[in-house]
């Protein structure tokens, strides 16, 4: 499918409790903290201890890499005018986080970010329903769909442009291009799983379409939707940025780091910027799965990451 | 369809046979309809931007598959265009394929690594791809080797993360039995925990592929003078709206076949495996 939705099985797997079922030797165990689970287990509260111990590694994790990136920086390796130290790419992000402008512009591509994402989810939404409501659409729009979702959307940008100009419709309309599959994909796939007894079930009981579709047809299909949106909000925001870096707009963060670059020459705002982009694209997917687990806790499948 | 039925219940082989098939007709239908729609949408449109698809096939024609035959039907456009594109994308996703299976099985195999690196490595593919374009023209100038190492290093992650998430998904008796029997990390590493993470990293492989298309595209889409996101401009900047629908086409071919490619390493690489043998969409 599309970037992240692999990914997804990657870090779950990684805190997964279930996973780490002892086979007996403990010392031999190739998992993810493999060891501490096993004694973890011991003690009675593996989730908890787990999870904390995590976050630790994490933040440390964090300041590691950061600083082995900062002495190879300073190490004379690369060029300083080419390559900025960390700490002066961090400072700059600080003072980013206070620019009238660089908020300004960074606003403009967040609202044609969620716009597009919204649209999306809509877009995606209504047709999955059509689709996945029938078995023999299904088929065929599958077919149609493998033919166009190869098309990269990077290379819809210039025909975009000549047709619907260089504004806020052209980012939205590449986003929603890029951004629908896997919303589609995923409710097509959740209508499919809907289990067959449950849905027989309810019409016996003679349960209204309406009660039907609150108690059988959303929390069926709920997990799998925050699937897609969680994986196609990365998208969006990638779609929005290369259309103003390539497209032509006026404003935006991708606008903002083009001017850096080819106006101020200023290597240590490109990487701040950038560094930006990719910290926003990473926080929505974190506030999203966080999302998910609160309010999707009933059902597995964000765990296991099954949809890929 | 009740003789169909019938086959399904005698043998399954011709079953799956006969279901392929109407697969295939399912398909063919289809997209025979869609460019019915199309050429008929855009003959009686008549806007500028919505050439008829026979149009679009005619100008692909005449820009890459109208040379001589010496040189094999394709013109010095196509080499220029398509060849060069292909090795690009091809380079970088297999810099990608050994950098990230490489690392991904260390840090899978390593106690904790995973937990460490776990930020940044989310942080690095949330990086939008575009952005880098500036950075690596900076580092790496405006060449192919620049545009290779960008399609590599942004069509890494999926790799390296579903590696990560294979290595430590290996059934640890696994483990265990190979450290009974003595078996040495070699061995133990391209027996057991390549062949096991096999299914997770051809999975990050096809995400990869369809990312390194994109990202080809669009670093040769900046400062370049080969390529198909270098056409792709070029057309645009000369109003030739059915020669950038040409490329477009072209793009999704080439990511078709991309496609069909993964999929055929993964019905080889995964033979082996009970759930594969299932006709997968």
């Amino acid at each position: 499918m599309t970037e992240a939705s692999a990914l997804r099985a990657a870090m779950p797997a990684a805190s997964h409790p279930g996973a780490a079922v002892d086979a007996g030797a403990p010392g031999e165990r190739a998992g993810t903290g493999a060891a501490g689970r096993g004694k973890a287990a011991k003690t009675r509260l593996p989730a908890v201890t787990n999870r904390r111990h995590g976050r630790t590694r994490r933040i440390v994790g964090v300041v590691l890499v950061l600083a082995l990136a900062e002495y190879l920086t300073r190490s004379g390796l690369t060029d300083p005018q080419y390559v900025p130290h960390v700490s002066t790419v961090l400072k700059r992000m600080v003072e980013l986080c206070v620019d009238a402008d660089f908020l300004r512009q960074t606003l403009d591509t967040v609202q044609a970010w969620l716009l597009g994402l919204a649209l999306s989810v809509v877009a995606g939404v209504a047709l999955g329903f059509v689709i996945g409501s029938n078995r023999f659409l299904d088929r065929s729009f599958r077919a149609l769909f493998d033919f166009i979702r190869p098309i990269p959307s990077v290379a819809l940008i210039p025909l975009g442009m000549l047709v619907l100009g260089q504004g806020l419709s052209l980012k939205l309309a590449l986003v929603l291009y890029a951004a629908m599959w896997p919303i589609l994909y995923n409710i097509v796939s959740a209508i499919r799983a809907i289990d067959r007894v449950q849905h027989d079930t309810a019409r016996v009981f003679r349960i209204g379409r309406l009660q039907r579709f609150v108690h059988v047809f959303l929390p069926s299909t709920l997990p799998h939707l925050a699937t897609g949106i969680r994986v196609a909000s990365p998208i969006a925001l990638v779609l929005a940025i290369s259309v103003e870096m390539l497209g032509g707009s006026r404003t935006g963060l991708g606008v903002w780091i083009l001017d850096a670059n080819t106006g101020a020459g200023r290597a240590d705002l490109v990487f701040a910027g950038t560094a930006i982009a990719g910290l926003l694209g990473a926080l929505s997917n974190w506030a999203l799965a966080a999302t998910e687990r609160r309010l999707l806790p009933w059902h597995p499948a964000w765990r296991t990451g099954a949809e890929r | 369809m009740s003789a169909a039925m019938s086959a399904t219940a005698a043998t399954p082989a011709r079953a799956q046979r006969w279901h392929l098939s109407r697969a295939f007709v399912t398909h063919v239908w289809v997209l025979v309809v869609a460019a019915i729609a199309w050429e008929a949408g855009a003959r009686s449109a008549g806007v500028f931007w919505f050439p008829p698809l026979t149009t679009i096939l005619e100008h692909a024609q005449q820009l890459w598959f109208s040379g001589p035959a010496s040189s094999l039907w394709v013109t010095p456009g196509f080499v220029t265009d398509v060849l060069s594109s292909l090795q690009r994308v091809v380079l970088g996703l297999v810099l990608a394929l050994i950098i990230g299976v490489s690392a991904g099985t260390l840090i899978g195999l390593l106690p904790r690594a995973g937990d460490y690196l776990d930020p940044t490595l989310q942080f690095m593919r949330s990086v939008p791809p575009v952005a880098l374009v500036p950075i690596f023209m900076l580092l790496f100038g405006i060449g192919s080797g620049m545009r290779i190492t960008l399609i590599a290093f942004t069509s890494v992650w999926p790799i390296l993360l579903n590696t990560v998430a294979g290595v430590r998904a290996v059934e640890p008796l696994f483990h265990a039995t190979a450290r009974v029997f003595h078996i040495g990390l070699r061995r133990r590493l391209l027996e057991i925990v390549l062949p096991a993470s096999a299914p997770l990293i051809l999975a990050g492989l096809r995400v990869s592929t369809a990312l390194g298309l994109i990202v080809m595209v669009l670093s040769e889409m900046v400062a370049a003078t080969s390529g198909i996101g270098y056409r792709l401009m070029f057309e645009q900047q000369s109003f030739a709206l059915t020669n950038m629908w040409a490329c477009i086409v072209l793009l999704g071919v080439i990511g078709y076949l991309l496609n069909a490619i993964v999929t055929v390493i993964e019905k080889r690489v995964l033979r082996w495996l009970p759930g594969e043998r299932e006709e997968k969409t």
